[in-house]
């Protein structure tokens, strides 16, 4: 269903989408649905690609990947321990 | 109905459309998902691990961490698993300065009628919040 951008904003929909319409014993129940779609590149303005990333390869990619999360683990790690 | 477990890669491939190929690979199975024809299913482990990629390799603020986060977990097209308490944790992590996993394992343990067991006096702070 469509609802205009004046409602929206008053049931605090930031988000254009479908929404879920539940009519129950104590009230009509309006939740917004996440469509996936919408998700695909959600962050693409707002991340910092590392230096030279547009020359690595997939696997070079998530192999910096893996290595950022387990800095990031034991970032966290070492931070319990102060 | 076929279940695939999306790893951590895929899930930052698609927020971040890093690579043509590999986005456009993401999105096809993302589209059958949608389509109801395929079931993707993510579980909390890979989530964190996506929050620790985003948050190390990519400098995402904490504001477009929980905008993604907080729109991956509630898509109903994906079977996110825990869901009730990963979006319980990402409500946290917009008002608390802390770290996902640390409010994850400490809601975890509340749920569980339990505390956690840790060094870490940063877990006070959630203490206070509750």
């Amino acid at each position: 269903m469509s609802i205009p951008s004046t409602i929206r904003d008053l049931l605090g929909f930031s988000q254009p989408g479908t929404v879920t319409v539940k009519v129950e014993r104590d009230g009509i129940f309006v939740k917004p649905t996440r469509d996936i779609m919408s998700l695909a590149g959600i962050l693409y303005n707002k991340v910092k690609l590392p230096k030279g990333y547009e020359k690595m390869s997939t696997q070079e990619i998530i192999n910096m990947e893996k290595e950022s999360a387990r800095r990031g683990h034991m970032e966290r790690y070492e931070k319990s321990l102060r | 109905m076929k279940n695939l477990y999306a790893d951590t890669n895929t899930l930052v491939s698609l927020l971040i459309k890093r690579n043509k190929d590999q986005t456009d690979k993401v999105e096809k199975v993302f589209q059958e998902a949608q389509g109801g024809k395929i079931k993707i299913v993510i579980i909390p482990e890979i989530l964190m691990e996506v929050y620790f990629v985003l948050h190390s390799n990519y400098n995402i603020n904490r504001d477009d961490m929980y905008l993604s986060l907080n729109s991956l977990v509630s898509s109903t097209q994906l079977d996110v698993r825990n869901r009730s308490l990963l979006l319980e944790a990402l409500e946290i992590y917009k008002e608390v300065s802390m770290s996902l996993l640390d409010i994850y394992l400490y809601l975890t343990a509340k749920n569980n009628n339990a505390e956690v067991f840790s060094f870490d006096k940063d877990l006070e702070k959630l203490k206070q919040h509750f």
